[in-house]
């Protein structure tokens, strides 16, 4: 691990971050602070879609592990009046089991069979939690909340859970497993020749992932005081998840902090355009994203900012011999391109297990 | 004895829709490569088609189900040519984000156009109950056996017999070398996106006299279509009719015989398409 850049990741990005988002909590009002939450909230879980996709593993029902976590402990507390710490505890032991059977059923697969079982387990939850009436209370729902109280509390608790996973995805960055991951997803066959571990990496994203949106969930659950299964299992949440990521920029580390505060502002507009089909603009987004401007925002300014450095570099010595090494965002900007819609290749197969 | 039967009849006519669902899904994935997540859509955009029709116009169903077919089968096509085919040679991760956005856009296009009730069809011999025996079934129940069955026949001896179906296995073997046989890799591609927009859009017509639909209702079928294929083995068509049969009947087992079965045989689809990746993920008829 690379420990110095690490540190100076987590002064260059972590700290501005943290105090800088603290701060603009202190001067907004109560509303602009929920939307602030949420926005924390849809970073928080846009990173942990990001590490997990950066190993070659699409999720398309996060939603499961963002409200199964505080969907569980809340019926645990009020059907078998467990303490509040140890409900939460049996809803992430749960959780983990969960993800073992995941990673068990899909560790050799690839694709989409991941993506296929991702969805089902979130629509089993939101099936299950609606038939099971007399353990969940069915489509009614139940109250939880953490010892933390008012919109100001949970703001903080948000901002601790961000942290966390910026700090957990800057440690990837700036160790062997981003090197990994990265090679699981773009050279599958020959990440395992060259002696990576190609299941255990896979179960570790899987397992960080899985935990970094539980927690997520777990602040936004209290926030919102009352867990329905329709609220808490809601396709929704997995379609955030994806278009914070690729709106602030796939595979980098503040891409989906920039696209969740982006998308917390945008989306009242949005309801007040499209109302109930708000999900819309979704899907134009999904698709524009993918097939037109792969790289999200802060792909884009990497990769200008990559050109202008090339450009400067090219001057004639001593006018500008030493640009600075690492642009704010942890990482060299030309690092790992995500995948781009390129010109038709005439391969098949490569999609199936 | 009688009511054993008639839920084995039930489980039967069940099957026979699916297997009309799953058949565009495994076809469109087979040859294309792409997992196409809007096919439910398909079907119920059809379904719903039918009924804004049949409610304007105050036309039989069966009228309105012809244009409605030719405007699935477009919306089939152009999503592919658009949208799909820009993504066919890159990633994963592409391809389902793009699937994921043209379902999205399709529902809530509905929500737009239809607004968000459920609706169903009806119409003389939609309501029409068949007798044998003490046995009892719905006339378009039957009718969806019938179709699926057939569809299935069909389509594999389509596959098998003709030339169009040589050019499609060819072109799901091998594009490149399909190509360099002269073949037409694209228009192989467009008519299997016409095809697999037409089986969802019948099989949407079919459901609509069953069940009311509404624009939501499309992701529940595209998922019980994928546990279909997935358990049959993705890709191939007598496995999808396989499958068709085993969620079919597992489905209306489970409604009959486990307590609170109704609302749990919504989850069967899920714990198969799960148990199946768990135990033998290339499913029954899988060759890979």
């Amino acid at each position: 691990m690379n420990v110095q850049a690490f540190l100076r990741s987590l002064a260059l990005v972590l700290v501005p971050v943290l105090v800088g988002l603290f701060v603009v909590g202190q001067v907004v009002d109560d509303f602009q602070l929920s939307v602030l939450l949420l926005g924390l909230t849809l970073s928080s879980l846009g990173i942990s879609w990001n590490i997990l996709v950066s190993s070659g593993q699409i999720s398309l029902g996060h939603a499961a592990f963002f409200g199964f976590p505080p969907y569980c402990a809340a019926v645990l507390m009020t059907r078998y009046e467990l303490s509040l710490g140890l409900a939460v505890a049996i809803a992430f032991l749960l959780l983990v089991a969960a993800v073992a059977v995941m990673w068990l059923a899909t560790g050799r697969l690839r694709g989409v069979y991941f993506a296929l079982i991702s969805l089902a387990i979130a629509e089993l939850l939101l099936v299950a939690s609606n038939a099971l009436t007399d353990l969940t209370g069915g489509a009614a729902g139940t109250a939880f909340s953490l010892p933390i109280y008012g919109v100001h509390q949970h703001f903080v608790a948000a901002l601790a859970v961000l942290g966390l996973g910026l700090t957990t995805h800057l440690t990837i960055r700036h160790s062997w497993v981003h090197f990994a991951l990265h090679t699981i997803r773009l050279y599958p066959e020959s990440a395992a020749a060259i002696g990576i571990n190609v299941s255990i990496y896979k179960g570790l994203a899987l397992l960080i992932s899985a935990l970094l949106s539980g927690v997520a969930g777990l602040v936004y659950g209290s926030y919102l005081g009352y867990l329905s299964p329709h609220s808490s299992f809601s396709i929704e949440y997995s379609l955030d998840a994806q278009i914070v990521t690729l709106l602030g920029g796939l595979y980098t580390v503040i891409g989906p902090l920039v696209g969740g505060l982006l998308l917390s502002t945008g989306s009242e507009q949005l309801q007040s355009w499209f109302g109930e089909a708000h999900l819309l603009a979704y899907g134009i987004a999904l698709i524009v994203l993918t097939l037109a401007w792969p790289y999200g925002i802060v792909g884009a300014v990497q990769r200008s900012w990559g050109r202008i450095r090339a450009r400067v570099r090219r001057q004639p010595p001593g006018t500008d011999a030493t640009s600075v090494p690492t642009p704010h965002t942890g990482g060299p900007a030309t690092e790992m391109p995500p995948p781009r819609p390129g010109p038709q290749r005439l391969e098949h197969g490569e999609h199936r297990g | 004895m009688w009511d054993v039967a008639q839920t084995v009849l039930n489980g039967l006519t069940l099957s026979g829709l699916y297997a009309l669902i799953a058949i565009g899904l495994t076809l469109f994935f087979g040859v294309m490569g792409v997992f196409n997540l809007a096919h439910g859509e398909f079907a119920v955009g059809c379904a719903l088609l039918v009924w804004w029709i049949t409610a304007r116009w105050d036309v039989d169903p069966l009228v309105a189900l012809g244009p409605s077919l030719v405007v699935v089968c477009l919306v089939g096509l152009l999503s592919y040519r658009w949208l799909y085919e820009p993504v066919l040679g890159s990633s994963v991760l592409s391809q389902l984000l793009v699937a994921v956005g043209i379902s999205l856009v399709l529902q809530n296009g509905m929500l737009m156009l239809f607004g968000g009730d459920f609706h169903g069809l009806s119409s003389s011999y939609g309501s029409r109950v068949v007798h044998v025996g003490e046995l009892s079934v719905s006339f378009m129940r039957l009718m969806g056996l019938v179709m699926g069955v057939a569809g299935s026949v069909a389509t594999l001896l389509l596959l098998k017999h003709s030339r169009f179906g040589r050019d499609v296995r060819a072109v799901a073997q091998d594009r490149a070398l399909a190509a360099v046989s002269g073949i037409s890799v694209r228009r192989t591609f467009y008519l299997i996106a016409v095809l697999a927009s037409a089986f969802a859009g019948l099989a949407g017509f079919m459901l609509g006299f069953i069940n009311p639909l509404g624009p939501h209702s499309g992701l529940y079928f595209t998922l019980k279509a994928t546990s279909i294929v997935v358990l049959g083995g993705l890709g191939s068509v007598p496995g999808a009719l396989i499958g068709a049969f085993v969620l079919g009947m597992s489905e209306v087992m489970v409604a009959a015989y486990v307590p609170g079965g109704a609302a749990w045989s919504q989850a069967v689809a899920f714990v198969a398409l799960i148990i199946v990746l768990l135990v033998r993920p290339r499913g029954l008829l899988g060759q890979h």
